[in-house]
């Protein structure tokens, strides 16, 4: 394949699927610059990597593969990290004054799932955005079996931070 | 609130970033050829570096003083001290960079590459503990081989002292963080451990 062609293709990849690293990367951030850092990182792993998908796979179930393995293993001098939640400006400037209530759950819904691992986080991610077991299974690399008994378990420390805040 | 409800809060969330913009392509471009795997290359480079030139660089610093009529008790012990010292880190060294080779981002699920981070970063804590307790020891070895070649003059004895608080200074510092990042790693060695149960 000619390399103008990769990169064509690649871009329509990325375009499709921007909703989904953007989730991923607010989901391991806490400010707006490190969104952007793991953004930017997530984009070029995934170019690296695209000349070798098979496509054996969805290519919704790569880019959340890859942008997982990226934010999860994400280098960065940790002493760097704000401690500062910035939720509300995560998401795009497109609300008007009826959206503030989605505004504020969003925030409610974050801060819940911040309180979460690293795996957990997106193990829920992936369940809120109706992913199926058997692919939640394949991404994080446990049985399907465990995928629901870890969603069961979230769910109840997520209800439980609900109703404590 | 009730998990239903979050659902819908997600999905609400998910359709506002349906209006997100147009990616621009230009900028794309410029990502792809910029940033490719940056940290984590950067990262590689620094652990082979570590791995390969950084023995043969105190190798070599130690031959220049490997003369015959230098051969004595003092030298040998000077010797095994730093040659410890190096075998040590090269080997972490060479763990370290094993881990980061062996980590596909494409190809791993996540916990395998969560294993591999967390491996990565104990290995990295093991270094900074290592440096800590055995870089006394490689002093002394720099000392007891240039014995010969010492005239202990008093201003030698000040600059010793002040090399020693100083690394002691910097010790001190690096343990504030390095207990920050030992923290961290527990914590996140926690979260794997409840994850794979």
């Amino acid at each position: 394949m000619d390399y103008q062609k990769l990169q064509t293709d690649f871009i329509e990849i990325i375009e499709d699927n921007k909703k989904l690293i953007y989730k991923v990367s607010h989901m391991y951030c806490d400010n707006a610059d490190d969104v952007k850092d793991l953004f930017q990182d997530i984009i070029s792993n995934l170019w690296i990597a695209y000349p070798n998908f098979q496509q054996k796979s969805k290519v919704s179930t790569w880019i959340y593969r890859v942008s997982l393995n990226t934010a999860i293993s994400w280098f960065r001098d940790y002493s760097k990290q704000s401690n500062k939640i910035e939720y509300t400006n995560w998401i795009p400037n497109i609300a008007d004054e009826t959206d503030r209530t989605v505004d504020e759950l969003c925030d409610q819904l974050y801060r819940a799932i911040d309180t979460l691992g690293k795996i957990d986080k997106a193990i829920i991610m992936l369940f809120l955005d109706d992913t199926s077991y058997e692919e939640i299974a394949e991404i994080i690399g446990l049985t399907k079996t465990n995928v629901a008994t870890k969603i069961s378990r979230i769910k109840l420390k997520l209800k439980e931070y609900l109703s404590n805040n | 609130m009730e998990i239903e409800e979050l659902k819908t809060i997600w999905q609400q969330y998910d359709s506002r970033l349906d209006h997100l913009e147009k990616l621009n392509k230009k900028l794309i471009m410029e990502t792809l050829s910029k940033k490719p795997q940056k940290k984590l290359n950067a990262m590689k480079a620094r652990s082979l570096f570590s791995l390969v030139l950084l023995p043969f660089i105190l190798i070599f610093l130690m031959s220049l003083n490997f003369r015959l009529e230098n051969l004595d008790f003092k030298f040998v012990v000077g010797s095994l001290l730093i040659a410890l010292f190096i075998a040590v880190m090269c080997y972490l060294n060479f763990k370290g960079y094993m881990v980061l080779k062996g980590l596909d981002l494409s190809k791993d699920s996540i916990i395998e590459s969560a294993k591999k981070v967390t491996e990565f970063r104990r290995l990295f804590v093991t270094k900074r503990k290592f440096n800590l307790l055995v870089f006394p020891l490689f002093f002394v070895g720099v000392v007891l081989i240039e014995w010969s070649n010492l005239h202990f003059h008093s201003s030698i004895l000040l600059v010793m002292i002040v090399i020693s608080l100083f690394s002691i200074g910097i010790g001190c510092l690096d343990l504030k963080l390095y207990k920050c990042k030992i923290e961290r790693l527990e914590k996140d060695i926690r979260d794997l451990n409840e994850s794979i149960e």
